[in-house]
């Protein structure tokens, strides 16, 4: 076995997954070569340290009861009317609504309509009043006498 | 009472009580799953309440064509790579924050116990495996985790990640050779 094969096994061999076929062999090449044998010296101790990890574990006898409260609370929350999320989407619709409305008002006073502003704002004066001599844009322009520049 | 006729309680009457058997059965599975992910128990508690949250709500869609443990485990996985990518988020965060702040030191004179130091040899070499692990690619680490921490066979990875049990050797294959060349830089050897 080379050191190729040798590094590429020593996580397999650590872990006891290595093939059977080749054990002998990789034993055999990292009792003879001191670069290899530092390697797997090193990696041994944290490599390994998975089992003292899974070896801490002490299961929790409250573990199920804290998931059943968990779901419990889970599930009585949705009964609020708005929940935080759907509170932030009223408003953003809402505000998006307005603002849309807004855009159209604008679109409609400033080019949607085929009448001049004067125009429009004659047809609203009279929708206010009916009385036509009050319209401001209904009065009589005196006739000026222009022979007294000749 | 098997996972079958527990399961068809809860579906069928919304049995808390069946449900707690469950979770009592797979507590070690999650907690030792979620644990492959995370820096601690505490952490991979809290995810496996998750886990079961999910799977309570989730029980009505399971059609029993696979294991109810591959069900749960799919479950965990996902429920774990996603609490991992949420934490680098914050860290990354913090360290714009603290990049300077230094709180893992030790007090100069502070002492410590033979099996304090046994203690914090083993937490440092716990933090370095977690911390090369989760660089990895995430199929690898799934994979690797999978293998490693529940000594699951190559075909129950290949169900539970839903690809082949080539690709699962091919996966854990070049899991390690990584994770090998990440725990041995800055080694002089």
């Amino acid at each position: 076995m080379n050191c190729k094969l040798a590094q590429q096994n020593m996580l397999n061999y650590l872990d006891g997954t290595i093939d059977k076929s080749i054990i002998n062999a990789f034993e055999e090449h990292v009792g003879s070569c001191s670069s290899c044998r530092d390697e797997l010296q090193l990696l041994k101790p944290i490599y390994k340290q998975v089992e003292g990890d899974l070896g801490e574990y002490a299961p929790n006898p409250y573990f199920a009861a804290k998931v059943l409260a968990k779901l419990t609370e889970k599930r009585e929350k949705p009964t609020t009317i708005f929940t935080q999320k759907s509170y932030i989407l009223a408003v953003s619709l809402a505000a998006a609504a307005v603002a849309v409305g807004l855009f159209v008002g604008i679109q409609f006073v400033s080019s949607g309509s085929s009448l001049a502003q004067p125009e429009i704002a004659t047809i609203l004066a009279n929708d206010y009043s009916n009385f036509s001599d009050s319209n401001p844009y209904n009065f009589e322009v005196e006739e000026v006498d222009t022979s007294l520049n000749k | 009472m098997d996972d079958k006729d527990l399961v068809g309680r809860v579906i069928e009457s919304n049995d808390h009580k069946a449900f707690a058997q469950l979770v009592e059965r797979y507590q070690k599975m999650v907690v030792t799953t979620c644990r492959g992910f995370v820096q601690s128990y505490a952490d991979a508690e809290d995810l496996a309440q998750d886990v079961f949250i999910e799977l309570f709500e989730s029980l009505p869609g399971f059609r029993n064509e696979s294991k109810l443990s591959t069900w749960i485990y799919r479950i965990a996985v996902n429920k774990s790579l996603n609490f991992v990518r949420r934490r680098k988020r914050e860290v990354l965060l913090n360290n714009l924050y603290f990049w300077n702040k230094d709180s893992n030191s030790l007090a100069l004179g502070q002492a410590v116990s033979p099996e304090g130091e046994q203690a914090m040899l083993d937490a440092e070499r716990s933090k370095q495996l977690k911390l090369a692990i989760n660089k990895l690619a995430e199929n690898q680490r799934v994979a690797l985790i999978l293998s490693r921490y529940q000594e699951l066979s190559y075909k129950e990875i290949a169900e539970v990640m839903g690809v082949s049990v080539s690709s699962v050797e091919s996966l854990l294959f070049r899991a390690k050779e990584n994770l090998r060349k990440m725990l041995l830089k800055g080694k002089n050897i």
